[in-house]
Order: structure tokens, then sequence, then C-alpha cells
């Protein structure tokens, strides 16, 4: 028995310095500043387990069953704190209190241990050498732990498993004891089920820790995950809520099967319409085959370059049955050619000349994506341009980022292109705003009563070039590679609204 | 022998915190190449020269040294009207320290890397980045217009401080009211003597050094060369930490050596002689490309591309009465040859020009300090992991780190590589350059890529494991530095005469300050030396 107790010793003492460790490893790579990050963690844990000690007197009888009951808790919690602070890092308001919250927590249930193993080891073994004996371990448990963690545990298991298989540790060592001194626990069914439960889940996060990060992302999005794939330049995600497929890049969503077509025809249709038989087209970004259902529409169009830099994109939206019925299957039509390239540097290889180019970029959160709307970009896009060709740009929403939307605008006047503004309602994305860009003016013709649509008519379109005054025009600094103004503005402004 | 021969190809060990990775099975190796300057070609000069000419050639004027400063010198030479030239380089390459690395992912510096964009009136150095692309045109009040591919790309700078990323390289954060009244003050001060004029109409710090103004009026400034920048600072009342790791980062950054070592003048200089800007760059703006430099040295070496000849060692070169002899031994061929020249440029470090030149050249390199460096460019399959703030900028510095930190020569590119190449620098300091470089000299390549990768592990926690291939430059005299008295001490001066009319010195050396705008200078300063007289 004492064997027995003295190794529960070093295993909860391993066990209890890794809850530190690991809480103040996810403290540093969120938080950052990893010197403050664990000298609180470790100033906190260890005044929690001081707590826990004091607390333990309240303990008076069935110290066994106690001792337990607290290894299955140590378990549950310190397994799973991990996983929660990186859960709730983006979620909750204050995520230092739930940081401390949860490290006292752990702490108080550590601290719990020792002193009640003393005591129940008390009768058994002399005063002097239990002091000692129990001390031994625990300090050495404590010297094992400091040394496999950064050394074994975190480059071959990493954090997450990491804290499951700590967590593991606690239970078995609960369901252990369980074992051993069954006639001296009470009720000791409802605990070895309990145990067992534990034991199963923390096994199974344990092999599914890979699913377990796309999981707590799921939480993120509404909806149930139906496609998730990292690609070298992007995480896409696909949903289906209801009827619905949402489309998600890095987290942010690029369209909804509801209202897409408001804003497809948007960015396509109004192009055409100051367009005189457009026949050579250029798309842009767009790898989701949705602007090309629109451009195809168009019965006058010959040829349709659509770059799109991942090849994932495409492949996903030209392959998967379920998504190639969201764009009409266009990326078969023998019209369409794909080129998976960067668009600046595709277009200074290029050398034809398109009448209409469609941009459909993601939006300028990052300096890479913020290089594809500078003054360069325009430049380069320039020269593959006549006289009469006409650009449209997609330039995120004039209502809650007005000046990264006129931003875009003074960029494009730069360059010395005719630029006029357009705007319409997408339900999922708000009010949205796009630039038609020329280097003649831009005449409007009537629309192509021949090409289907839902949303967009001549009324519609020229309803959509008003802006009222809290969205009007103002100055802005160009957007240049050497400075980009529009990608801090972008940041400044879609901050507020918690994007 | 050829110069791919001594590339030593080692493999280092994924391995290096961890004792465990080491002897594990999966520790990670990449190869690492050594390039930078070749000692043991350098130091074949200790050697005497072995065998006679085989024959004799005549040239106009004979260049010996293709760095920034020869080819600067060749190209004004052949512009004027000077057609029998030729320029003598030791290495394989033209381009001294401002040469480039390239590997499968892509191009990268070995050395000097940026050009701050020059003053509006500086119409020799515009003219020429006009020639390079880089400045396409001036507006009608006559402010040069950049090419913004080549302006450094937004994020400029970020400093890893306090555990996060932040904008810019001067520390803000957790400064208490004393120590950010001090970086006021110091701002201030440097923002003042950026506008000080002399009476003869100069700039009290100006680039090049030599267009500094020498009046009585600004004398008092001069004599801030006298005495140490740290000294200076100290005197002054500077004394917040932060403030002083910033300035001794900037001078390292420049000048090749802290505080400590270079005198005031030469430490203010850094910030209160640059003025420049454009109709599309701001003060302060930085023209930087992929290969660093070597961009500049590309557009440099191409109208003398056929009068260059390279792994030349010139043993010796003399006066002879009407003419000056040079006697080369081309390492590529075995041959030796004697050139006779009207004119010779010494576009080399003094410590070269004196054993070069025999006993006129005796002294030459006396008190002259040289930084030795090491440049370590990490290949990296993709972006390493980061720890937290702004995203990667073009210039990355750590907080209180013994290296400046790292560019990303990937930055200038407008395509999505997806892998990333990373050029850390560091100059070795807090010894006497000596000392210095016979560590350096000391030291396996390996160590010092295994000492940048630590360094980088502390923002980039997965970086080893990331790494493609290194590749090692080592300077060991990467820059002079501009030791108190040296400026303005008459030395320099002296230094810049030619010998008997003939035997002309062009380098960066001669300014105190190894910057491409020095030894540009200094390249057209001969070149008008020669020219004023020719054909004589």
């Amino acid at each position: 028995m004492r064997a027995l107790l003295f190794t529960t010793v070093f295993i909860i003492a391993t066990c209890g310095l890794v809850y530190e460790l690991i809480a103040g490893t996810v403290a540093s790579y969120l938080l950052g500043d990893s010197v403050t990050q664990f000298s609180l963690v470790i100033g906190v844990y260890l005044f929690a387990m001081g707590m826990g000690s004091l607390a333990s007197k309240y303990i008076e009888r069935d110290l066994l069953t106690w001792f337990i009951r607290i290894e299955l808790l140590v378990g549950l919690v310190g397994g799973i704190s991990s996983t929660l602070l990186y859960l709730l890092f983006g979620t909750v308001a204050s995520f230092h209190v739930v940081l401390y919250l949860l490290v006292f927590l752990t702490g108080a249930l550590v601290g719990l241990e020792i002193p009640l193993l003393m005591r129940i080891l008390k009768d058994q073994v002399e005063f002097r050498s239990l002091v000692a004996n129990i001390f031994t371990f625990d300090y050495v448990g404590a010297l094992l732990a400091s040394v496999i963690f950064p050394l074994v545990l975190m480059p071959y298991l990493g954090i997450l498993r990491t804290s499951y298989l700590i967590g593991l540790l606690n239970i078995a060592v609960g369901l252990i004891l369980l074992q051993r001194f069954r006639s001296e626990v009470k009720r000791p069914w409802a605990l070895q089920t309990l145990a067992v439960i534990l034991l199963l889940a923390f096994v199974l996060a344990f092999a599914l820790a890979e699913r377990v990060q796309t999981f707590t992302e799921g939480l993120a999005y509404n909806g149930r995950i139906i496609h998730a794939e990292t690609t070298p330049y992007q995480r896409i995600v696909v949903t289906r809520e209801h009827d619905g497929l949402h489309l998600y890049l890095n987290g942010n969503l690029q369209f909804s099967t509801y209202d897409e077509y408001r804003y497809h025809e948007a960015l396509v249709h109004p192009a055409f319409m100051h367009a005189s038989n457009a026949k050579r087209i250029l798309v842009l970004g767009g790898g989701d085959g949705l602007a090309l259902r629109e451009v195809l529409k168009h019965t006058g169009v010959k040829q349709v370059d659509l770059v799109d830099l991942d090849p994932a994109m495409t492949r996903l939206f030209s392959e998967n049955v379920k998504f190639c019925a969201l764009n009409e299957d266009a990326f078969h039509d023998p019209r369409v050619h794909v080129h998976n390239a960067d668009a600046f540097t595709w277009l200074r290889s290029d050398t034809s000349t398109y009448d209409v180019v469609i941009i459909d970029f993601p939006d300028p959160n990052s300096y890479s994506l913020g290089k594809l709307y500078t003054t360069s970009f325009y430049r380069t896009l320039n020269s593959r341009l006549h006289e009469k060709s006409v650009v449209v740009v997609q330039s995120t929403s004039p209502y809650v980022a007005t000046a990264s939307y006129w931003c875009i605008h003074n960029t494009l006047r730069d360059v010395g292109f005719q630029v006029s503004p357009f705007h319409v309602y997408v339900p999922s994305f708000g009010d949205w705003g796009f630039f038609l860009a020329s280097r003649s003016s831009l005449v409007t013709h009537p629309i192509d009563a021949k090409v289907p649509r839902r949303f967009i008519d001549d009324r519609t379109f020229a309803e959509a070039t008003h802006f009222p005054p809290d969205i009007a025009w103002r100055g802005t600094e160009v957007n240049r590679l050497n400075d980009q103004a529009l990608v801090r503005l972008f940041e400044e402004e879609w901050s507020k609204v918690g994007q | 022998m050829n110069r791919r021969q001594a590339i030593r190809l080692v493999t280092v060990s994924g391995a290096g915190l961890f004792l465990l990775r080491c002897s594990g099975t999966n520790a990670r190796t990449f190869p690492v190449k050594l390039n930078g300057a070749s000692a043991e070609r350098g130091h074949r000069l200790r050697e005497a020269g072995t065998g006679k000419p085989s024959r004799i050639e005549h040239e106009g004027v004979i260049i010996v040294g293709g760095g920034v400063a020869g080819l600067s010198a060749a190209g004004a030479l052949k512009e004027g009207g000077v057609d029998d030239l030729l320029v003598l380089e030791l290495e394989d390459e033209v381009g001294g320290n401002a040469r480039s690395g390239a590997n499968a992912h892509g191009r990268f510096p070995l050395g000097a890397h940026y050009l701050p964009v020059p003053e509006t009136s500086d119409d020799r150095l515009i003219a020429f980045l006009g020639s390079c692309g880089s400045i396409i045109g001036r507006t009608q009040e006559g402010l040069p217009v950049y090419n913004e591919e080549h302006l450094c790309g937004d994020p400029h700078e970020r400093l890893f401080h306090r555990g996060q990323w932040r904008s810019g390289i001067r520390p803000r954060s957790g400064l208490s009211a004393a120590d950010e009244a001090q970086f006021d003050r110091f701002e201030r001060m440097v923002e003042d003597l950026r506008q000080v004029k002399g009476e003869d109409g100069r700039w009290a710090f100006a680039i090049p050094v030599d267009a500094s103004s020498t009046s009585e009026d600004t004398e008092a400034l001069r004599r801030l060369d006298d005495i140490s920048f740290s000294d200076w600072l100290a005197q002054l009342g500077f004394s917040a930490p932060a403030l002083l790791w910033y300035l001794d980062y900037s001078c390292m950054d420049d000048l090749g050596a802290p505080a400590q070592q270079v005198s005031a003048w030469a430490g203010l200089h850094y910030f209160a002689a640059r003025r420049g800007y454009g109709a599309n760059a701001e003060q302060g703006s930085v023209l930087t490309w992929p290969e660093g430099n070597d961009f500049l040295v590309n557009a440099l070496k191409r109208p003398v591309k056929d009068h260059t000849r390279t792994a030349a060692l010139v043993r010796s070169v003399r006066s002879s009465g009407e003419t000056v002899e040079v006697d080369v031994e081309h390492m590529d061929t075995g041959e030796m040859v004697r050139y006779t020249a009207r004119h010779v440029v010494l576009s080399v470090p003094q410590f070269i020009a004196s054993r070069i030149l025999g006993p006129v050249g005796e002294r030459r390199a006396a008190g002259l300090e040289y930084a030795p460096w090491v440049v370590v460019n990490l290949t990296l399959e993709r972006p390493p992991e980061e720890r937290g703030g702004e995203p990667m900028a073009w210039d990355n510095v750590l907080f209180g780190s013994k290296s400046l930190g790292y560019v990303n020569a990937s930055h200038q590119r407008l395509d999505h590589p997806r892998s990333v190449i990373l050029t850390h620098y560091r100059a070795l300091t807090g010894r006497t350059p000596r000392l210095a470089r016979e560590l350096v000299a000391g030291v396996e390549i390996a160590q010092w890529v295994d000492d940048a990768v630590a360094e980088l592990e502390q923002v980039h926690p997965d970086i080893r494991d990331r790494i493609l291939e290194a590749e090692v430059a080592i300077w060991g005299h990467g820059m002079i530095v501009p030791i108190p008295g040296f400026i303005h001490g008459g030395v320099r001066r002296e230094l810049q005469r030619p010998i008997g009319g003939r035997i002309h010195f062009a380098h960066s050396d001669l300014s105190g300050m190894s910057l491409f705008e020095e030894a540009f200078h200094h390249g057209s300063r001969v070149a008008q030396e020669i020219l004023s007289g020719w054909p004589a």
C-alpha cells in the first residue's frame, strides 16, 4: 500500500507541475510577454495550492474517497484547461479572468492532494519518514515534469495532447486507487463509472486532437462544416445552415448561397453595361466560379481568363458536384481558362488586352492582400487594357469602412482612371461597394435584356450610384506599396464593428 | 582555382537547445554554404608573389577593385570618354560587400541591402537611380518620382519588445516619463542638427561626408568627432537604457560598431544627415530589393561589363615615370600579366592598398579600424510561427539582442512565394575589430548559423524545423569604423590625395562610413580627378 501511495505522490506531483507549465505556455502563446505570463501563472498557481492545503482541513472523513474524487476532478479540469483557453481566447471579453480562474482552480485542487495523502498515510508510516518521503517524491516529480515538458511532451505531443495525457494520468491514478481500496471507498460504482467515462473521453480527445482544432473552430461558424482544408495560402471552410451553403476563407465569409446572386450580379453586369461588345474577359480572384457564372451569361463573350492564386479553390469549385451546381459548371465551359498564379506576377507576364476585367479579391485585411489594391497594381493592370476597357473592383463596405472604400477610389484616380462608384445591399454582407474604372469616360448603356438576372436592372443600377451624405466621398491617402494606407484604414474601421 | 571549389558544404544538425533532438532520429539537417569575401584569396597578398609576368599590356586607366567605388569610377570614366579602361576584381563577382546570393527560392543580399532616398539636390545619384529604373521621372517642382516597387514596401520595421512585435524600431512601450522625455529631447536635437547649415552654405551633416560644412561657424559641431558618441551622450545626460540601446543599434546598423566605438559626429550623422524625399517617398524612405544593393551593382557594372576581369589578384602597383605598372595574377588562367596604365584607381580598402603599394603605401592603414560582419541567410519552407503583435516587416529587430535582427529578403517580391528568405545581420562588437576578426576566423560556419537560429527561436519557435538551407557570408573587414578623430582629423584628406598625380584612391573607408553613397561619391570624384587632366 505504501509503495502504491508513494508512486501516487510521484505521479500527481509530476502532473501538478505540468498543468502549471501548460497554463504558462498557453498564456505566453496567446498573450505574449512570456516572462510576465509565467511569473503570474506560477504565482497564482502556488497561491492556489496554499488555499487548497488550507481547505483540506475541512475534509474530516472519507479521506480516500475524497482523494479519488479530487484526482478525477484534477484530471478533468487540468486536462481540458488548454482546450478551454484556446476556445475562449477569441470569444470572451476578459480572457485574463478566465485564465487565472482556471489556474486557480487547478492549483487549489492540486493543493488538496498532498495534505490529504499525508493524512491517509499518517497511521501507517512513521511521521518523520512520511514527511521525508512525501516531499522527496513530490520534488523529484516536479523535476521530472520540468524536464520532460519542454524536451518530450511539447515537441512530440503538442500542447493539446500533453494536456489530455496528463489529465488521463490523474484519472488513471484515481481509478487504480479505487480498484485497490474498493472496500474503503464510498459508493465505488458511481466513482468508477465517472472515472471510466472521463478516461474514455480523454483517450478519444487524445486520438482526435487534430480534429479538436477544427471542432473548436466550428463553434466560430454558423452551421455545420461540410468541407474544411488548409492550403498553403488560406483555410477554406464551407458550412451548411438550413439549405444554404457558406464559404469562409480564413474565417471571413465570402458568400452565402441565399444572397450571393446579388453580390455577383452587381459585380459583373454593370461592367458589361459600360463596355460595348465585350469579348475577352479577365477575372482576377473569384476561384469559386460564381462571377464566372454571371460572365458566361453574356453570349458575346468569347474567352474568359480566370486567375486565382489557390489551386485548391478552383479545384474544389470545378470538381465537387455540389459546388459545381452553384456556379452552373462554369469551369467546364470551353471559353474558360484557369490560371493558378499570383495576379500581380501573372499580369506582368501576360501580353494580351481585355475588354472587361473583374477584380474579386478578398478584402485588404493584410499587407500581402493590400498589395493588390495599390497604385503599382493598378498601373500594371492598366498595361493590359485598351482605351475602352472597363474594370470593376469589389471594394468592401462603404458603410462600415467608408474611408477604406474611398481610399480605393482615390488610388484608382491617382493612376489616371475615370472612376464610377456604386453600392448595393447584400443581406449577408450589408451595404457593399464597387468601382467601375476605365481610361476613357464611362458611359452607361441599357442592360442586355437577354441576360437572365434576379437583381440588377437599369433602375437598380441607377439607384446604386447614389451615395447619401454619411457615406459620401472623402479625401484619403493613396494606397501605395511603400505606404499601405488602405490596410491601416481597413483594420481600423472593421475593428470597430468587431468584424 | 574556381570559386565554386572554395565553397564548403557542411551540414548543420537541426538541434541546438534540445539535447534530446540532437540524438533523436528526426533531427533535421540542412545544407550550409559559405560565401562573402574570400579570406583565402585576400590573404594570398600576404605571401610574396611568384613568377615573372609573361606579357605586358597597356591600358588608359586600371581600376583595382570592383566594388561600388570602383564600378562607379569606371562608369563615370567611360561616360567621360575613356574607353581603354580595365576593372580588376579579386573575387569571381564584382560588387564587394553589396553582392548577393541566390538559390532555387530566390535572391538575397550577402551584405549591403538598402539605400536611403537621396537628397533632391543630389543630381548625380538621382541620375544614376534613373538609369536603374528606381526613379521614373520628376514632377514639375523637380521632385523625383520613385518606382514604388523599389521603395521599401509596407510594413517597414518592427521591434520585438516586451513580449510583442511592435511597429517601428524605436522602443515606445513601457518607457517611464523620464525615459520618454530623453527620447523626445534627443529627437528634437537631431531634428535641429539636420537643419544646420554653415556659412559656406553646406549642411553641417551631409552625405557624402565630404560635402559637409567646413566653415568656422560649424567648427564646434566638427569637434564632436573628437569624442566617442557614448561619452557625448553621457555628458548630455542621456541615460535611458532603451534610448542607449536604440542608439547602439543605429550605430551598429550604419557604422558597424556601437556608440562607444564611434565618434559623436558619426553617430549624429546617422540621424541628422538624411533629408532625402520624393514626390511619392517621404523623408526616411529607403530603396531596397530582394537581392539588396546588388541591384545597384548590376546597374553599375552593365556599362563596363566588357572592361572587367574577375579573379584577378593585383600583386603590386608602382609608379614608373609617365606610367604606372600593375602586376596581376589571373587566378583563372594562372597567368602573370604586367599592365601599364596612365592612371590607376585603387578602389580597395586602405589595408589592401597599403600591401599593393609596397613601401610607398606604408602606414596607409595605420589607425583604420574595420568591423567584421557575419550575414546568415536562412531559406525557410514557409513563413515561421509568430509570437503576436505586428506582422512580419522588412526589417525585424529584437530589442536588446546582440545582432541587428533580420531582413525579410522576400519582402519586396510581388508574388506569393511559399518559401521565405530571412537575412540575419550581426556585426561583431564588444571587442576590438582585430580581436573580433580573429574570432571570426576561428569559428566554424555552422556555429554562426546555429547562433542566428537560436536567437530567432525566441520569436519564431518553429524556425529550426522550417529551414531548407542556409548561406553564410563572412566579411572579415566588412565596414570601416568612424572611430573618434578619423572623419575630421585630417588623415582622411591625406589618404584621398593621389600619389604622383597618377595613383588615385576611391573607397568608402576614405569617408569613414561604409555607405553606398560614399563609395559612389569617391568613384565619381576620382573619375573627375582623372578626366580633368585627360589626356595627360
